[in-house]
């Protein structure tokens, strides 16, 4: 946190002007960091400061408050995974609030409770009834601007993709279909699946549409001997090749070949020959064998080439 | 029969907390905290917290809008006390000097009761690290 701030503190001064200036399209961590401004300013501003605030204090204030916020989102997150659950409920967040919150004493600390009503009777907790019942409630000076109209400059934006206008329970989930109610939104969309009918298919096929499961049997058992018969071909292409470049390579069996020509680049060649033998049960001694460009002469010829 | 009537206070005690608890979340439903929801979400969901339930997004909202004004009250009354023993010598000003402001000296002076250190900028310099001293440039 303190690297940070310092970073913000080295920044050229800048005029103390709340508002963004709408007018160069703000990336979407820009955007966000301005509206958490103001709402800063704003609390700064009912806590009592009437002659405004400089603009690095407001800064590192703005920079505190979405950090706290970062915290408890990532404190909260950690509770419900460590549960076994993806999405955080209230005992999530007042772990993280008490995780949080510096010791400083509260009201009802001297008095033993045992440790199952924490949550409910959380000191923390009641402070935030407090704070709520008797501070007065202030909205946002400035209304927010509804998800279409915002531009973001750099990447794509993506502030207001988990929010929606509508309804207030349905923030987190695709709404429409009732098969894709489950799946947050910032999942990407499922691909769409599309019912190829008689009169449809040569259209389709024309477009060359590839989606998945659209296509019926015959026309997977075309597409897959296709690509069989591609592939063949490919490989009997690569043979010639290999056969045109490649020399033979020759290869005596036994143990004590390879040793005795003392030259150590033969010893992949060896430990062939040992598995050889083994595999020929020992039979096998002294006969010689002509390996011609297998899957691992390659590695014989460099060997050779080398040596 | 001691320890029973305990007991029963005690869960009569948690049940007046949980009473008290579900009243404070259904209250939030018509409480507008400064911060605003979409901010709020924007960066729960930056961090990986998946949450559908607007009540506890705004409880989010309200533990760091109190959070926030408890550093500015604090800060506050740095200023306060800092003007006062300023006026103090120079009376004639006083009506001058009325207005509050947020400075950096007061905040971080109030942020480091909450554990987080501040140091404020003397001066500001052209390059990032003309102003540091030669043992916190290395790092």
């Amino acid at each position: 946190m303190r690297k940070s701030l310092r970073q913000h503190q080295h920044e050229p001064p800048m005029d103390v002007d709340p508002d963004p200036d709408p007018n160069p399209p703000l990336s979407e961590s820009e955007f966000s960091f301005a509206v958490a401004r103001l709402a800063v300013a704003q609390i700064c501003q009912t806590v009592g400061f009437n002659g405004g605030a400089q603009s690095r204090a407001l800064e590192a204030l703005t920079d505190i408050a979405t950090r706290y916020l970062r915290a408890i989102a990532k404190l909260g997150a950690a509770s419900a995974n460590s549960h076994g659950r993806t999405e955080s409920n209230l005992p999530d967040i007042i772990v993280a609030l008490e995780e949080l919150a510096s010791v400083q004493g509260f009201v009802g600390s001297s008095s033993l409770r045992s440790h199952s009503t924490l949550y409910t009777s959380s000191a923390l907790i009641k402070d935030l009834m407090k704070f709520v019942r008797y501070r007065e409630e202030i909205p946002l000076a400035q209304p927010l601007p509804t998800r279409s109209s915002i531009v973001f400059g750099g990447a794509k934006g993506k502030f207001w993709r988990c929010t929606s206008d509508g309804d207030s329970m349905n923030r987190w989930y695709n709404d429409g279909e009732k098969s894709r109610r489950h799946v947050p939104r910032w999942l990407p969309d499922v691909p769409v699946v599309v019912v190829v009918t008689e009169e449809g298919k040569e259209k389709g096929r024309d477009e060359r549409e590839r989606i998945w499961g659209c296509l019926d049997d015959r026309e997977e058992e075309e597409n897959r001997v296709c690509c069989w018969e591609r592939v063949e071909k490919e490989e009997e292409n690569k043979e010639i090749e290999m056969l045109g470049k490649r020399r033979k390579v020759r290869f005596k069996m036994g143990v004590g070949v390879a040793a005795a020509l003392g030259d150590h680049n033969m010893g992949e060649g060896m430990v062939r020959n040992l598995n050889l033998n083994l595999r020929c049960g020992g039979g096998g001694i002294g006969k010689r064998v002509v390996v011609c460009n297998g899957g691992g002469g390659g590695s014989g010829d460099e060997n050779e080439s080398k040596g | 029969m001691n320890g029973q009537s305990s007991h029963q206070q005690q869960n009569d005690g948690r049940h007046d907390d949980d009473a008290a608890l579900t009243d404070f979340l259904a209250s939030l439903m018509d409480y507008t905290p400064t911060i605003p929801d979409e901010l709020v979400e924007h960066y729960l969901a930056k961090s990986g917290f998946q949450c559908p339930d607007v009540r506890l997004t705004r409880l989010v909202a309200v533990a760091t809008q109190k959070f926030i004004a408890d550093v500015a009250t604090d800060a506050l009354h740095q200023c306060k006390a800092r003007q006062s023993s300023i006026i103090k010598d120079k009376r004639d000003k006083q009506q001058k000097d009325k207005r509050l402001i947020l400075t950096m000296e007061d905040l971080s002076k109030a942020l480091g009761e909450y554990g987080v250190n501040v140091k404020h900028q003397e001066y500001y310099a052209d390059s990032p690290s003309a102003g540091l001293d030669p043992a916190s440039r290395d790092d």
